[in-house]
């Protein structure tokens, strides 16, 4: 089935943003007796996609199927990982196999390449005011100094509509709504041209993440932001994604426009999945 | 209320003492479930939801107290019962199920000791005649082969399977209510409608009651008859379903409806609410809902509004002066 899909996929521009083709990530199996290990996990198997420039790719599946360890592989924060990622920061560049990359080149083009966790609670360091925990990487990039520093943070802080005030607050004087916003003004400051949002609203109340959800389109028309979108609420991938793939088991099983993923499905897995998502107002009994 | 009640919560007020002053988590709370109805109890975060059910079976923990109220159970207040005429109460006439079932099972348990436990607390039985129950109770829960799962350990279950089990404690003595707080939110959404479905079917074979509080309105959607909306500690709306999802009264119900992204919808922009849950220690005057809502005005910070029908005989209730003018 995933092969026929793959003809379905929308054609995209000839030179995308990202074009990541047969990845596969394994991890050593849990450990038996003697010694001996079982066979490896393989959490994502060969997996291939591609994100044009400034467009939303919505990946959805349950736990387990693979979709938070394909976001980390994509991003090189895993080791042996297989396959490639071939990036094109514009289209005039060649792409460039960040798998294959060396370390230099990878640290610079990293900056390029943002994400945004699901839990704003454990993915800011309590200790660190907000300035220091947006500017930290701005300095590591040596994209400012000094003042300058100061300036894009108040500049990322802005974007997300955070008054330039809360840098000399700390994590914990914020709600998890706009916890999340420091979490996207630290992505934003490094100037990204793609940010992976995994689970971006789902430790949110549903008050709080449609104002996410908001923002994260505004920031996209502003900014071109292309962004690859991993969620298990299929409600939230078809409000912000054009196009969208069904992960399960490792495995992308269908992919194509989300209109026609969500009102034609054609993969079994697919149709479970969307036959499973409650009802938006009660049934007539 | 009617004198048909199986639950009536009548002012109920629970109270944190904090650094930052007393938190009015619960602040005067009044809730009628008939007996064979669900109610629906949503709310975001902080809203008080949970421990409003936690009050029913007295479950709240310090630094949280009940601070004044009546829960009504059958006609007697379970706030003034004795520990020990509780505790012939809770497990055996209310069952309760939680959210995380990882974290309400005994690791070191296997499943059959902890249903087995659940019945004995309550019934005089032969240790053979236990193990019988057990096997039937998880049959009931619809675990696909109950002799193997009595002698399992929780880590052996999935997810699903282990909130299943909770079901079967919940279940064990044939509650005449069942307080389900957040019982499918850890779990995946097909794992989730399967949840909802074996709930509806106990409830339609034995008639329970259920207590469901629930972030989600589509998990509402799914099972309530009624529903009660609670917001800053309150509840500000209260509707047969139907009539809820199609005619919301209170601003924050509408607000809530309209800020979900749907699975037909286009990419619009969603209309979210502004701004955030006000905190328990520091209420707006007035309506709590008053800084986030497109229709307040001067009159809104005077006095709390209380909640009333819609219109006069009406069985919808909302605390908004103004619910008519929503947009």
């Amino acid at each position: 089935m995933s092969a026929g899909n793959d003809a379905r996929a929308p054609a995209l521009d000839s030179a995308p943003l990202l074009d990541v083709r047969e990845l596969c990530q394994a991890f050593p199996g849990p450990s038996r007796l003697l010694g001996r290990r079982a066979a490896p996990v393989r959490a994502v198997d060969g997996v291939s996609f591609q994100i044009g420039r400034g467009e939303t790719l919505g990946l959805v599946g349950e736990s387990g199927s693979g979709k938070s360890t394909l976001a980390r592989a994509v991003l090189c924060l895993l080791p042996s990982t297989r396959g490639s990622v071939l990036y094109r920061a514009s289209e005039a560049c060649a792409p460039v196999d960040l798998l294959a990359a060396d370390p230099a080149t990878l640290r610079s083009l990293r900056r390029e390449l943002q994400i945004v966790f699901q839990d704003p609670f454990a993915s800011l360091n309590p200790r660190l005011s907000v300035g220091e925990i947006v500017g930290e990487a701005v300095r590591f990039h040596g994209l400012a100094r000094g003042e300058g520093v100061e300036r894009a943070v108040v500049r990322a802080l802005d974007l997300v509509g955070l008054p330039s005030g809360a840098r000399r607050r700390f994590p914990h004087e914020f709600s998890g709504g706009q916890r999340q916003r420091i979490g996207i003004a630290r992505a934003l400051a490094l100037e990204p041209r793609l940010v992976v949002c995994d689970e971006p609203t789902s430790s949110l109340d549903v008050s709080i993440q449609a104002q996410i959800l908001n923002l994260l389109q505004d920031l996209q028309a502003n900014l071109g932001l292309a962004y690859l979108l991993i969620s298990h609420d299929l409600s939230v991938v078809r409000h912000l994604a054009r196009r969208v793939a069904v992960m399960h088991a490792g495995r992308i099983v269908e992919t194509g426009w989300a209109s026609e993923v969500y009102e034609r499905p054609s993969h079994d897995y697919t149709r479970a999945l969307l036959a499973a998502v409650p009802a938006e107002r009660p049934r007539l009994q | 209320m009617s004198g048909s009640a199986l639950l009536e919560i009548q002012g109920l007020r629970v109270v944190f003492a904090t650094e930052h002053g007393v938190a009015r988590a619960v602040d005067g709370v009044d809730l009628a479930l008939r007996a064979g109805e669900t109610l629906g109890l949503v709310g975001e975060s902080g809203s008080g939801k949970t421990l409003t059910a936690l009050s029913v079976l007295r479950l709240v923990e310090p630094p949280g107290r009940i601070e004044s109220g009546r829960i009504l159970f059958r006609g007697r207040d379970l706030l003034s019962l004795g520990e020990r005429e509780l505790r012939g109460i809770r497990g055996n006439e209310i069952g309760m199920v939680f959210q995380e079932p990882l974290s309400a099972l005994d690791p070191v348990l296997r499943i059959e000791d902890q249903v087995g436990e659940a019945l004995s607390a309550h019934r005089d039985l032969a240790r053979a005649s236990v193990r019988e129950r057990v096997r039937e109770l998880l049959a009931l829960a619809r675990l696909p082969d109950p002799a193997a799962c009595a002698r399992s350990y929780p880590h052996q279950l999935s997810g699903g399977m282990r909130q299943r089990v909770l079901i079967a404690i919940a279940m064990a003595c044939d509650p005449a209510l069942v307080l389900a707080d957040e019982p499918t939110s850890s779990l995946d959404v097909t794992v989730q409608a399967e949840i909802l479905a074996l709930l509806r079917e106990l409830r339609r074979a034995r008639g329970t009651s259920f207590l469901l509080i629930t972030h989600d309105l589509g998990v509402v959607a799914e099972m309530a008859d009624r529903v009660a909306v609670m917001y800053a500690g309150r509840i500000v709306e209260l509707a047969d379903a139907a009539e809820l999802f199609e005619r919301p009264a209170h601003p924050y119900t509408a607000g809530l409806l309209a800020s979900r992204p749907g699975l037909a919808r286009p990419a619009e922009r969603l209309r979210a609410i502004p701004g955030a849950v006000p905190s328990a220690t520091d209420y707006p005057s007035g309506c709590r809902f008053r800084t986030r809502c497109p229709i307040a005005r001067p009159a809104c910070a005077e006095s709390e509004p209380a909640l009333v029908p819609v219109a006069a005989g009406a069985t919808h209730l909302a605390a908004c002066p103004f619910a008519g003018e929503l947009p």
